[in-house]
């Protein structure tokens, strides 16, 4: 595979470099070489959206930032205590860019327009800290690099290379007031910007007032698996998003878009709702995770699009030594997001009391998120089964002492009876003889019987524990 | 195997054979006898029966383990864990969540209440399949982020599961409590502490701790479980056994007559003898 600008190659993949492929050659003479060759066409727009995605994935680094043609400059004076020093900052720089799918290199130095020097030029030493480092690796830089930071005309840039010169330094030895006749004054203003001789004023990349990021699938996507792989560079931007605004996700929407065939699937939309809104870029990846892998695909997936529904205003978290309750609660609300996220909102619940007499009436389901009204309920006097029966069990009784038997055992009925009836005023009329019962195995059941017409039928509607 | 000093190179300090003078040190635990408490002991929380506690290694239940509770639903398992869910829902703690995964039926809210545990810090769920149960709880002690978690499992488990769950608890500092039906007596597990529960007339049930890190018990401990709502037996006739059968006749409330009446608004009449 190759990709082509105005018949010449201008990039290359590893298998057509192994076959003798080289940036530089001609269309044709790449395709005598290798008949089996690709050409792709240069696209500029995709090109620029890419630079776009992975500035804004850097976004979860530093605010300021700066979109190049072909690559990002960040401004991480300000960030460097928080990630712990110059060198972690540059591993997560590193990871994210990788996670994105590029293929960079990376310039470290004091002055905007050095780094990105330092980054084009093919240097084994890139990085610089100290503004004397800077220099000497600057003064190190061949010149074919120079085009990168500042537009030449063409007989000024056969005019750079016919000086004689092959580095910076060696150009910058040269009397200036003849360079900047021959050259231009916009050279040398680069070169000082380089060095910190010049101020360099940049604009800053302002992140999008609303996320939303697509990614087109290399291969059709079958599994969940796959699915992740390609999510997790999504949700990096959304990372970074996140941080550049400040706010934390609420709500996230996927959409699957599947083959717009003869057999045409409509997309698939997946929504993931927090309990508590998150900026983790772990949490996301484990609830999608499990969200994904209980999601039957319907068809194939070729791309995938994620956007953000709703979000809160969210400062981040302050860095503490020791836990705080604050920390517990939020472990749980994680704990709670992924339980639901595998199982299904339906399948975790929490209780709220309701002021009923009516034992089914008594309480109510909560979802997840759903926050409950505090216990005002005052307790019950008399005894409550820990568990209750979705729906009363019919029980047999004992044709001589009329007793009810549950599991083969007759129960003997303890205490006295409480009466409950309540309900005429919703149409669910409840008119029973609530009682206690002890089987042979001693466990308590609670037990009821129907007053009124429907005869002497006992029910179970409750355990012990 | 011998305790001589072997000649060869220096084993590794974790697979070295043990020295003679080590023996008596506190290296080894004669199963007859309690484990002494090692360099970092285990938390400990009160089972809130002074009986239970002298049974049990280091006078409560083990934070950091898998228990195991052995008896059929409804054997007094829960009244029996009531003291540690007041305890951990107490304001002071850090970690005050409780988490039921797959209880046999829908625990009940009022219930609850008067066991003392707060409803705004119980979360109960019902996985589809044992599998994903397992995994709920094992997410939920790895997490760190719950006090207790009781997991019921009615199908057998594997030993690798059991072994699995043991470590979660150990990495996240959470006690998990494994209701399992009684006849997993026999199998083996890797759970420190195993009791079988049994509940008995009275409101009384029998616990026999038959795992533990000490001398095996003689016979079953009896415990008379606290109910907090006054049981109708204990208080009419002040006495702590079960009163006798009532003859059927006390099921019609006194002077009421049968049919169905519509009363104005709720009630809740105690039918008195």
């Amino acid at each position: 595979m190759a990709v082509i600008e105005q018949r010449s190659v201008i990039g290359v993949n590893r298998a057509a470099h192994a076959q003798g492929v080289r940036m530089g050659m001609s269309q044709a003479g790449a395709l005598a070489l290798l008949p089996s060759l690709q050409p792709l066409a240069r696209d500029l727009q995709r090109e620029a959206d890419f630079v776009r995605s992975l500035g804004l994935a850097l976004g979860a680094l530093t605010p300021s930032i700066c979109l190049l043609g072909e690559g990002v400059l960040l401004e991480v004076h300000a960030s460097l205590r928080l990630f712990g020093g110059v060198r972690a900052l540059l591993r997560r720089a590193t990871g994210i860019a990788r996670d994105c799918g590029a293929r960079f290199s990376l310039g470290v130095a004091p002055t905007a327009n050095g780094a990105w020097l330092l980054a084009s030029s093919a240097q084994a030493r890139r990085r610089a800290l100290q503004p004397r480092t800077a220099e000497r690796l600057l003064d190190r830089v061949p010149l074919a690099a120079l085009p990168r930071i500042v537009e030449l005309a063409p007989q000024r840039a056969e005019l750079l290379q016919a000086l004689g010169c092959r580095s910076v330094g060696e150009l910058r030895a040269l009397p200036r007031a003849g360079l900047q006749r021959r050259l231009g004054r916009d050279l040398l203003v680069a070169l000082d910007r380089c060095y910190g001789q010049a101020g360099d004023p940049r604009i800053w990349f302002a992140a999008p007032e609303r996320f939303e990021s697509r990614l087109e699938l290399l291969h059709r996507a079958d599994d969940a698996a796959s699915l992740c792989h390609a999510l997790h560079g999504l949700l990096l931007q959304l990372q970074g998003w996140l941080t550049l605004h400040w706010r934390a996700a609420a709500t996230l929407r996927l959409s699957l878009r599947h083959e717009h065939g003869r057999q045409a699937q409509p997309d698939t939309q997946l929504l993931l709702q927090l309990s508590t809104p998150s900026r983790d870029l772990a949490q996301f990846e484990l609830l999608w995770r499990e969200r994904l892998q209980r999601h039957t695909l319907a068809a194939p997936v070729y791309e995938i699009a994620l956007s953000l529904d709703a979000s809160v205003d969210h400062a981040g978290t302050p860095g503490e030594l020791l836990p705080t309750p604050g920390q517990s609660q939020r472990d749980h609300a994680a704990l709670i997001d992924r339980l639901v996220a595998r199982l299904g909102a339906q399948r975790v619940h929490r209780l709220a009391l309701v002021d009923d007499h009516r034992p089914e009436h008594a309480q109510r389901c909560l979802s997840p998120g759903e926050e409950d009204a505090p216990d005002e309920v005052p307790a019950s006097p008399l005894p409550r089964p820990t568990w209750l029966l979705s729906e009363p069990q019919p029980l047999a009784s004992d044709p001589h002492l009329g007793r009810p038997i549950h599991a083969g055992q007759t129960l003997r009925l303890i205490g006295r009876a409480e009466r409950i009836e309540a309900g005429w005023f919703d149409g669910a009329l409840v008119c029973r003889d609530y009682h206690l019962a002890e089987g042979e195995d001693h466990r308590l059941r609670w037990v009821f019987r129907e007053r009124g017409d429907t005869g002497d039928a006992w029910f179970l509607h409750g355990v012990f524990g | 195997m011998s305790f001589s000093a072997h000649d060869g190179p220096p084993l590794p300090a974790t697979r070295r054979l043990l020295q003679p003078d080590e023996i008596g040190r506190g290296a080894l635990w004669r199963a007859d006898r309690w484990q002494r408490a090692t360099a970092s002991p285990t938390p400990v929380g009160p089972t809130g029966f002074a009986a239970l506690d002298a049974q049990l290694p280091g006078g409560g239940w083990p934070l950091d383990s898998l228990i195991e509770l052995l008896g059929e639903p409804g054997s007094g398992e829960v009244a029996l864990l009531a003291p540690l869910f007041r305890c951990s829902s107490a304001a002071s703690q850090a970690r005050c969540d409780v988490l039921w995964v797959a209880p046999p039926w829908c625990p009940y809210g009022p219930a609850l209440q008067t066991l003392g545990l707060p409803l705004r810090h119980f979360t109960w769920i019902d996985p589809a399949c044992p599998a994903d149960a397992a995994w709920s709880a094992e997410q939920a002690l790895r997490s760190g982020a719950c006090a207790v978690v009781l997991w019921w499992s009615r199908e057998p488990v594997a030993n690798v599961t059991l072994r699995r769950l043991h470590l979660a608890a150990q990495a996240g500092g959470t006690p998990l409590f494994a209701l399992r039906p009684a006849a997993t007596r026999a199998q083996s597990s890797p759970a420190p502490l195993r009791l079988l529960l049994q509940s008995l007339a009275g409101r009384q049930m029998a616990v026999e701790v038959f795992k533990r890190r000490g001398p095996p018990m003689d016979r079953p401990l009896l415990l008379a479980l606290p109910d907090a709502p006054p049981w109708p037996a204990a208080r009419r006739h002040g006495r702590t056994h079960v009163s006798p059968v009532l003859p059927l006749s006390s099921h019609v409330v006194a002077g009421l007559p049968s049919a169905p009446s519509v009363t104005a608004g709720t009630s809740v009449v105690e039918a008195g003898l």
